[in-house]
């Protein structure tokens, strides 16, 4: 295929979650639409493993740990990239980027059709006038050009398609959406629950989390069968991802073309027009050079990705990256801080079990400076956390062999009950990512060079989440409690973003309120690099409502002869 | 939600001590779904690292842990195959000679006991052995100063534990199901009761 007898109406970088969207949006205004992934076609009846039992498996789910390490040494630092997930992940030695020595940051990365919607944790929060108005009430970074009352319509319009479970609770800070019947909560977080509402109820509470699975049959998609391993895929499409939702939706309008293995190498700048004309693609099995032209180009190849392929598309008018006149490009990079807690037992529930395997946990909303002040930090953190039996691994801490040992290791062992928070990452100058001078990827293209370090507000936030997690498990009878305060380094929480911020002045941000760059009218970033805030929320289901949001405005300013 | 169990999940069965009614499985073929294998089945072919000799001690170890009681033992579960396939892909060389030379120690210690090879020892003469073997670790394990992970029968325990608890009879004894069908949070044991008298359990 080569693109130069033809302009598309759009073109659309990256088929996750957010450029999944942009295809379903777009082509569903009716414009054809061209969408280009870096790695291969996934086709979910050969490559969705989730069914496949651990004898079959040659390391029983150990993974090969071998081939990770020679191979995937950053990625395999994922839960989700094991013995069957792995091919989900990229290689590393295809794929590096560096980083200052005394600052590692782990760059998760899923480069296929349906990119990280794969293998992604599926939480899905909405944020709130809070977080919205953060940087504003605070005076730190730029405020977001758009409020609450400008994406809720929006939430709710790719809820609808989505599928979430959860719970309405009516909390400010947390604002309900359109969601499907919640899961249940486990007898042991039901009294953690209670023992919440008896103890902190005027300030805290616990839902059941918000996640994009289906509790019943959704928009020809499958309720929920409760096996597990959801990051291996999904063959009844019961949780959301652009493979299973988004890109057959688009491809049912007849209007796009999805090229896998094509590599985005820059983005074209028509110096005389004012506007990027397309985009410059590397094939990634052949190496073959191509050039496709589009009327709008969108992209939505995560955060950092979308930001190095506009460094690297540098030109007289931008010699420092395309849309790059602010000089903000590439700074305040942030993720969530995600390790910190507690654990704890819970004796006295032995009786009560349960059944399947929820794809989901227990959330509380966040309540530092919402309505319990912190005198030690700004912003605050969310818990996610779930609660098991021990199974059989517990048996190797025990003494003992034989029949005896055997039958008990068949039962279930104690309740364990863990809470982790999800902090927020203040957007700061100093995180940023460039060009790495030297190194360059598999196909030639410059490396990222990632600078990225927690600050004081983070540290301070985590450590109070450990005490506060201590004394809601406390409250609920645990027992044995372990503190986690160990801060694990930034980018393994997968929520990277910022990079290309969205603000109110082009001396300062990168994109406007819709998502377009203020030096390129027909150039839209609409994934997580457009975050001039982190808020505390897991973040995809913000990055899809901006890009439904993002794509009809474009047709409505394309109308108008703005693009 | 539950990355940090993901080390849990690699035993999926870990976490899934109960069953839910239904034919799930039967839903699941309904829509669509095959359940696949991606690997040949563990056993069969000869081990490409232990030596017959070697390998029958294993064999005799795992099911001295593990044993045949009114459900399948390590041996019938193929933990032998999965412990070569360990030696030969998985392990380090360092972790993997280790491993092999505490193996080659049993028999000596049987022979000077009992006068004969492990697997050719009673089984009470075997599990006096293993009880040895057992006490060792745990007087490791309780000692600060020592890690006890580095020793030939911690991996011995824990490579069994995993055969075993990942093999179709492991995964049957703990009740687990591919697709349970359904997630009910806060259920009464007795309601579905314990070992053989479970419903399904037929991955």
């Amino acid at each position: 295929m080569s693109g130069r007898q033809e302009v598309w109406d759009a073109i659309v970088v990256g088929s996750g979650i957010t450029g999944g969207w942009a295809a379903k949006e777009l082509t569903e205004l009716g414009l054809r639409t061209l969408v280009l992934e870096a790695g291969p076609m996934i086709v979910p009846e050969r490559d969705y493993t989730e069914h496949v039992p651990p004898y079959r498996m040659p390391y029983r789910g150990w993974n090969d740990r071998k081939a990770l390490a020679a191979e995937q040494p950053v990625q395999r630092e994922c839960y989700a990239c094991d013995e069957m997930g792995r091919k989900f992940f990229v290689n590393d030695v295809e794929n590096p980027y560096t980083t200052p020595d005394e600052k590692p940051f782990l760059w998760i990365r899923g480069r296929q059709v349906g990119g990280r919607s794969i293998m992604w944790a599926r939480q899905s929060y909405r944020l709130s006038d809070l977080d919205f108005e953060a940087n504003a009430r605070d005076g730190i970074a730029v405020d977001w050009p758009i409020r609450y009352s400008d994406l809720a319509p929006w939430y709710a319009h790719v809820e609808e398609f989505v599928g979430i479970s959860g719970r309405a609770e009516g909390l400010p800070q947390l604002p309900d959406g359109v969601l499907l019947p919640p899961m249940q909560m486990t007898c042991v977080e039901n009294a953690v629950k209670e023992a919440i509402a008896r103890d902190f109820g005027n300030t805290r509470m616990m839902t059941i989390g918000r996640t994009a699975v289906l509790t019943r049959d959704h928009k020809g998609r499958s309720a929920c069968h409760y096996c597990g391993p959801c990051h291996r895929g999904c063959i009844t499409k019961s949780y959301f991802s652009s493979l299973n939702a988004t890109l057959p939706a688009a491809e049912a309008t007849g209007r796009m073309t999805l090229r896998p293995d094509s590599v985005v190498h820059s983005v074209i700048w028509d110096p005389a027009r004012g506007r990027v004309a397309g985009v410059r693609v590397i094939d990634r099995q052949t190496g073959e050079d191509l050039e496709f032209f589009g009327e709008i180009v969108m992209l939505g190849a995560s955060a950092l990705e979308s930001t190095r392929i506009l460094l690297h598309s540098t030109s007289a008018d931008f010699p420092d990256g395309l849309a790059n006149s602010s000089g903000v490009l590439g700074r305040y990079l942030m993720d969530h801080t995600m390790s910190t807690g507690a654990k704890a037992k819970f004796p006295g529930w032995e009786n009560h079990g349960y059944t399947g395997e929820r794809p989901n946990g227990i959330y509380i909303p966040r309540f530092r400076n919402v309505t319990e002040p912190s005198p030690d930090f700004i912003r605050g953190y969310g818990y996610q956390g779930w609660s098991t039996r021990q199974g059989w691994s517990r048996g190797l801490d025990m003494p003992g062999f034989g029949a005896e040992y055997k039958r008990q290791l068949t039962e279930p062992g104690v309740w364990e009950f863990e809470l982790g928070a999800f902090g927020e990452c203040l957007p700061r100058e100093e995180n940023y990512i460039e060009l790495d001078p030297e190194r360059v990827d598999a196909w030639g293209i410059p490396a990222l060079r990632i600078h990225c370090e927690w600050s004081d507000n983070e540290r301070l936030m985590m450590r109070d989440s450990a005490d506060r997690a201590a004394e809601m498990l406390e409250a609920g009878g645990g027992v044995d409690i372990e503190l986690l305060t160990d801060l694990t380094a930034p980018g393994l929480t997968i929520h990277e973003m910022g990079t290309a911020r969205m603000g109110r002045d082009p001396a300062t941000s990168v994109l406007n309120g819709y998502n377009q760059a203020w030096d390129a009218p027909n150039l839209f970033v609409i994934d997580g690099a457009a975050m001039p805030s982190s808020a505390c929320q897991n973040p995809s289901l913000t990055y899809m409502a901006l890009t439904a949001r993002a794509c009809h405005y474009a047709l409505w300013a394309k109308n108008r002869g703005e693009l | 939600m539950k990355r940090r169990r993901a080390l849990e999940i690699i035993g999926v069965a870990a976490g899934a001590p109960l069953l839910a009614p239904g034919s799930a499985v039967a839903e699941a073929l309904a829509l669509g779904q095959r359940i696949r294998s991606v690997a040949g089945p563990v056993g069969g072919a000869p081990p490409a690292t232990l030596t017959p000799a070697q390998a029958r001690t294993v064999t005799a170890l795992a099911e001295t842990i593990i044993p045949r009681t009114d459900t399948p033992g390590a041996s019938e579960a193929g933990v032998t195959a999965f412990v070569d396939a360990l030696l030969t892909g998985w392990l380090d060389a360092s972790d993997r000679d280790r491993f092999l030379a505490g193996l080659d120690e049993v028999d000596p210690l049987a022979r000077s006991a009992h006068g004969a090879a492990f697997a050719d020892c009673t089984p009470a003469r075997q599990a006096e052995l293993v009880a040895r073997m057992d006490e060792d670790l745990d007087r490791r394990r309780r000692d600060p100063a020592i890690d006890e992970t580095q020793t030939f029968f911690y991996d011995m325990k824990r490579f069994t534990l995993a055969g075993y608890f990942t093999s179709r009879p492991g995964l049957r004894s703990l009740g687990y199901r591919i697709i349970p069908g359904a997630f009910e949070g806060c259920v009464l044991l007795d309601q579905y009761g314990t070992g053989e008298g479970r419903p399904g359990g037929q991955p």
